[in-house]
């Protein structure tokens, strides 16, 4: 009985001899030459992202309390030298809140994508700032501001005409982002981020390029990514007039000395609006633009329709679909009436995309029609202010207009004093 | 030691040496480095050129050691001077980088050494509506420049034609959407989808010729496997379903010419309860007598074991199944209805009611899948259900022993009841002027109000039938019983007239604009007209023996007889 037991278990541990067979085995001819050792890349530790997450949530909170509480531009420059070496240089510019919006539009339109915790918390955590504190992050946490921050030496005034226009793009290039994020083809604002190769020390010759003329031009012209090109920006833009808290020149009363008129590299900083004016025309012209919004959007969507829906054929779906329809013709697969023929599932994915083109490109046309026609109708509003405002939305809480105050520096007179006393 | 008043100048003078000397740094390692960037464009390992012509001439001398050698000291040279590039330009853009930071330090500590205090400006505030003119012109021109660009890449990026695949793609799209859905009310009346009409309810619109012979006969076919069932229609496709003890067939006819189209064949479905035992049935019931139906995108045939198969009207296969074999004394013979895209399927079975097998059920017309089924307490019945509109709902009405139930078809939710039929049911039932009218043979002829819980309006038991349907113009009701028609008053069940014919009726009288058609089982057609005497518009002969009822579409009438199908009228 034991016997047969033994020989019953022998027989049971014979398959385990299969798992010392190499999956690969070596050549069975002799050579001299040695295999190198397979070298991997290590795996990322999974703890990293929750630091990521951590360290921005502590800089966010740092660049709020160093704007609004101590309203110190050294404070807010060494954050800025931080996050450039963190965010920028150890982190390689990913991710970043920038880029993470591709990933929510991504993950909204495809329901296989999980939407990485940091990716969400990138994105989420700066407007969740913003919604009480301002631009908190653009001020020293955001590493591509931050590289743009440092190099502003000579700050010129740019018209307020061609701030309005160069305003727009970034509203246009944020709808192009979330196009082809959505669309599943691009993650355009990654590939074309300026500083991402000047934080890798390496990239494409023509994004160095892009980098280092954004980064000249940014000696003179304040933060023109941030303010012309930046799609997360935009949603900044939206979050940051709701703040409770938020930068005020003054700590207490203006004295409307104009001494902080050009503090302001950014042109975030309104003067006092002078009284009275012909009403009639302006309401007009209101009108005017809130009629304008509808036709500008109705010309977009033709528009987006015609120039969005050729890109279709580029896609890489749509590449594939044409190079598998050329293999069938070659091998003379068409062979059979087309109309028996079984449709490539790869088609029916083709047509997908082809419509979901189609979709984009009229939902983007409208987005520039209602862009545009927005701007119009902001342009045709008449605002009142009664002294020096920041722009909640334009402001960027650099902290650099609180020197420029003499009210600024009267109340760090009286810190001082009490400090001393 | 410097003065307090001289320190800045210090500061500045130090700060703009250290910036020159760092720009000077800078410049020299950015020229290095372009140089050399340059230079690496020349010897690309991924793209050797002379290793390449080294080895196509090693191809035509495959035994020259010395090439094969001059080809691995070049390839490695190839290597060795990438890797030695890459470290010079890693090392390059750190000593860029390291000037860079000084550099911004320098102008840095310069800027801060010629710090001004802030003064207020000598330009006066510009006024906002001046700024705001400008800004609106710049935005337009702005938005025109983007017009005219989306207008270049418009015409610079002209989509060429739809590929052969979009346009596959596109009609199996549309093939694929159409499918999912099912025929409106309009489309529904305008075929035949069913068992006596849209709604299985006895009358229709149509202009079928008034008589016929042999030239009036636009085609004819002889059919499948034997079926008791009535062809129904599709635009130009007519459905039949054939059985025998072995096989089960599904037919499509075309319209126009009587072509079969496609036979398919129902096997292979588990049936649970069959047993070993052959199924038998009544030879006048036979093995496929359930009238099919269609939704307009599928047609649905059932067979008296049970197997219940869909097809799409192009006969591709879209679910099948069987029920369970039924308990029917004579064999299974309730046609098929279907409503929005339910498949609605009276499965009466048993000898009593009390043996609970009985049930209402209603399928999905795309899976098969049951969404909801009612127990129903009678036993087997033949009767077919009928779908009206009363009391403001849709009800659908089925007659067996002893009642008329009423459901609800989105859920089964029985409306209402009425008592008052009998024995083994197998008339359907009939609708006009919002009256239902239930009949079987040795029980009643039965008016009920649909709108009022089925009350009973009167019963009659003059000429009650026992197979053929009634039909009504809701002023009289008319019975065929055998060779006998009997007319009663539809509001008081009184009789007004019968009559008898030289043959028995099977198969069920159509009301069409107000004449109505029936055939008897040697062919004839009689044409009728409904009023308080006997009136025979005409008669036809088909020639050959009919069970089934026709179908009448348009200037149309399809006839199943017993070996032919056939189509008469233009």
């Amino acid at each position: 009985m034991r016997r047969h037991l033994r020989l019953l278990l022998i027989f049971c541990l014979l398959p385990l001899a299969a798992w010392g067979v190499e999956r690969f085995p070596p050549p069975e001819f002799s050579t001299d030459y040695r295999l190198p050792e397979l070298l991997l890349p290590g795996f990322r530790p999974e703890w990293l992202p929750f630091l990521d997450v951590a360290v921005l949530a502590a800089a966010l909170a740092l660049a709020a309390w160093v704007v609004l509480k101590k309203r110190s531009r050294v404070g807010v420059f060494a954050l800025t030298l931080f996050s450039i070496l963190y965010f920028g240089f150890f982190r390689r510019g990913c991710v970043c809140s920038v880029g993470s919006l591709q990933n929510v539009a991504y993950s909204l339109t495809h329901a296989d994508y999980a939407l990485p915790l940091a990716a969400a918390a990138f994105f989420l955590l700066p407007l969740a700032f913003a919604l009480f504190a301002g631009r908190v992050f653009c001020a020293a946490v955001c590493p591509l501001g931050a590289a743009q921050d440092v190099v502003l030496f000579k700050p010129i005034k740019l018209p307020p005409w061609l701030e309005h226009v160069l305003g727009l793009l970034p509203y246009l290039y944020l709808g192009a982002g979330v196009l082809f994020a959505a669309l599943g083809t691009h993650f355009l604002i990654c590939e074309y981020d300026p500083f991402v190769a000047l934080f890798r020390l390496s990239g494409p010759v023509h994004m160095l390029l892009f980098g280092g003329v954004l980064l000249a031009v940014g000696m003179f012209v304040g933060r023109p990514y941030c303010r012309f090109l930046c799609p997360y920006g935009v949603l900044l833009r939206w979050t940051a007039p709701l703040a409770r808290w938020r930068v005020r020149i003054t700590p207490t009363t203006c004295v409307n000395c104009r001494l902080c008129e050009d503090a302001c590299p950014y042109g975030a900083l309104h003067p006092p609006t002078p009284v009275g004016g012909a009403r009639r025309e302006g309401r007009g012209r209101l009108v005017l633009a809130l009629v304008a919004l509808p036709v500008l959007m109705a010309l977009g969507a033709w528009g987006g329709y015609k120039a969005i829906t050729p890109l279709y054929f580029t896609d890489p779906i749509a590449v594939q679909a044409r190079a598998i329809e050329t293999q069938e013709a070659d091998t003379g697969a068409s062979t059979a009436s087309t109309a028996e023929k079984p449709v490539d599932p790869l088609y029916m994915q083709a047509l997908k995309q082809r419509r979901h083109y189609e979709l984009g490109g009229v939902l983007f046309g409208l987005w520039v029609g209602l862009v545009l026609g927005g701007k119009l109708i902001a342009l045709s509003v008449r605002r009142r202010r009664s002294e020096y405002e920041t722009d909640a939305a334009a402001c960027l809480a650099c902290a650099r207009c609180f020197g420029s105050c003499p009210v600024e520096h009267d109340r760090l007179a009286r810190q001082t004093e009490v400090e001393t006393s | 030691m410097t003065t307090p008043t001289r320190e800045p100048e210090i500061r500045y003078a130090t700060a703009l040496r250290v910036t020159l000397i760092a720009a000077l740094f800078v410049l020299l390692v950015s020229g290095t480095l372009a140089v050399h960037y340059l230079a690496g464009q020349l010897v690309n390992p991924a793209n050797p050129v002379k290793v390449t012509a080294l080895r196509a001439a090693l191809q035509k001398n495959a035994a020259d050691e010395t090439l094969k050698n001059t080809i691995r000291d070049e390839d490695q040279r190839l290597r060795q001077a990438y890797f030695s590039r890459h470290a010079f330009a890693t090392e390059g853009v750190w000593l860029l980088l390291g000037g860079v930071a000084v550099l911004v330090l320098g102008i840095k500590g310069a800027c801060h050494a010629r710090r001004q205090l802030p003064y207020p400006p000598r330009h006066d505030i510009d006024d906002p509506r001046t700024v705001a003119a400008y800004g609106r012109k710049a935005v337009l021109a702005f938005g025109a420049v983007v017009a005219v660009a989306a207008a270049g890449f418009i015409v610079g990026l002209r989509a060429p034609a739809d590929p052969a695949y979009l346009v596959r793609a596109e009609q199996a799209a549309a093939k694929a959407e159409r499918a999912k859905g099912y025929a409106n009310a309009a489309e529904l009346a305008h075929n035949w989808p069913c068992f006596r009409g849209a709604g299985d309810t006895g009358t229709a619109d149509a202009t079928p010729p008034a008589t016929w012979d042999k030239t009036t006969i636009r085609w004819s076919v002889e059919t499948g496997l034997p079926g008791k069932n009535s062809p129904i229609v599709w635009e130009n496709r007519i459905f039949l379903s054939g059985a025998d003890e072995h096989k089960r067939e599904v037919y499509c006819y075309d319209a126009d010419t009587g072509a079969l189209r496609w036979t398919r064949s129902v096997a292979g479905l588990s049936c649970q309860d069959a047993g070993t035992e052959p199924l038998t049935v009544m030879a006048d019931t036979g093995y496929a007598a359930p009238t099919m139906a269609t939704d307009g995108r599928r047609v649905f045939a059932m067979f008296a074991n049970g197997d219940l198969a869909c097809y799409d009207v192009d006969g591709n296969p879209v679910w099948a199944k069987n029920m369970g074999r039924p308990e029917s004394t004579y064999g299974h013979a309730a046609s098929l209805l279907t409503w929005h895209n339910r498949l609605l399927v009276q499965f009466d079975q048993g000898g009593s009611a009390d043996d609970g097998k009985s049930f209402l059920y209603a399928l999905d017309t795309i899976t098969g899948e049951v969404v909801w089924k009612v127990k129903r307490p009678v036993p087997n019945s033949w009767a077919s259900p009928m779908l009206i509109t009363a009391g403001g709902r849709e009800q659908l009405v089925t007659c067996a022993n002893p009642v008329v139930i009423a459901y609800d078809p989105k859920n089964g939710t029985e409306l209402w009841r009425a008592e008052c039929l009998g024995g083994d049911v197998a008339p359907s039932p009939a609708f006009a002027d919002g009256h239902v009218f239930a009949v079987n043979t040795g029980s009643n002829l039965a008016a009920l109000d649909p709108g009022a819980k089925g009350k009973v309006l009167w019963t009659a038991q003059d000429g009650l039938p026992d197979i053929v349907s009634p039909v009504s113009d809701g002023k009289s009701v008319l019975l065929f019983n055998q060779d006998t028609a009997t007319c009663v008053d539809a509001k008081t069940g009184q009789k007004l007239w019968d009559h008898q014919f030289p043959a028995a009726f099977r198969t069920s009288p159509m009301l069409i604009n107000g004449t109505v058609f029936v055939l008897d089982i040697t062919g004839v057609l009689h044409r009728l007209q409904l009023g308080p005497t006997y009136s025979e518009a005409g008669t036809s002969a088909l020639g050959e023996a009919v069970e089934t009822t026709p179908a009448f579409v348009g200037t149309r009438v399809y006839i199943r007889g017993t070996k032919h199908l056939f189509c008469i009228g233009k």
